[in-house]
């Protein structure tokens, strides 16, 4: 079972890939409408709006939390170095 | 040479894994404080040997719940879209916690004490749940079946309920049966008839 290298999700069936290639290390969640992976900022954002709304955190905590996240994930972790 | 090395190198994956696999039990039975002596005297390793695999004791924590986050994660992660009746995957997501009763009560009870790293392996497992739930609720609404409702305080509310039982199961549960399998089905019914339009 491969996880997502961006945000951690795994990856059990082709429509979970991006582009539904399971060569990719990235999940559909991650990719841009043309397919390649989001940028960190666009991940960054995308995390804090996505506990913001699911699980109502202040944005300034959720953000916190979001970078905690990313720093454990192979894609991130060195923006973080 | 090699393969002396290739040895010493399996050798210590090894004994990582088993002071993975020990803390873990130690920690369910004896709560995520539990110092890392008790843990190395369990693994029946020296206490150093502990600060060779991992450099602080929350290091090795995180890594033991980690262990913990990916394995009901993946469990969450199959509650899956096919699950949009909020029913069904309320019973679904309230299965997962019971079958992992006791790490949930200790994480619930300890969770302000915890590093933020670590405390952020519960956001993540809600992260997962919340998404499927936040499609179920969509549905639902749309369908008019539920109360427009939005999905931090739909999910929190659920979240809010089960936490309460774990978390004072002495109460609910005193005679030490799960109190998660004592109360499913009222806290599922429950729940669905205040969301119920």
């Amino acid at each position: 079972m491969k996880k997502c290298i961006a945000c951690g999700m795994p990856m059990n069936t082709p429509s979970e890939f991006a582009m539904g290639d399971t060569n990719k290390d990235y999940c559909v969640h991650c990719m841009r409408q043309d397919g390649s992976m989001q940028s960190f900022e666009e991940k960054r954002l995308g995390l804090t709006d996505f506990i913001v709304r699911t699980q109502g955190f202040d944005r300034t905590a959720a953000l916190e939390v979001a970078e905690t996240m990313m720093k454990k994930l192979p894609a991130w972790a060195d923006c973080f170095s | 040479m090699e393969i002396i090395q290739g040895k010493r190198q399996l050798q210590k994956v090894a004994t990582r894994e088993h002071i993975i696999e020990t803390a873990m039990l130690v920690y369910l039975a004896q709560g995520f404080s539990t110092p890392t002596n008790i843990i190395a005297q369990e693994a029946g390793v020296a206490h150093g040997t502990i600060f060779v695999h991992f450099p602080t004791r929350e290091n090795l924590l995180f890594h033991a719940l980690e262990r913990f986050a990916d394995n009901i994660g993946e469990k969450l992660h199959g509650l899956s879209a096919s699950n949009s009746d909020m029913e069904v995957l309320l019973r679904a997501h309230i299965e997962i916690i019971g079958e992992n009763e006791a790490f949930y009560k200790n994480l619930i009870r300890e969770i302000s004490s915890l590093p933020l790293d670590t405390r952020s392996l519960l956001v993540s497992l809600n992260s997962i749940a919340s998404h499927h739930f936040s499609i179920a609720l969509q549905r639902s609404i749309e369908d008019g079946k539920l109360k427009k409702l939005s999905v931090h305080m739909a999910y929190n509310t659920w979240l809010g309920l089960v936490h309460y039982y774990l978390q004072n199961s002495e109460f609910f549960s005193p005679n030490g049966e799960s109190v998660i399998e004592r109360y499913k089905d009222e806290l599922v019914n429950s729940y669905i008839d205040l969301l119920k339009k």
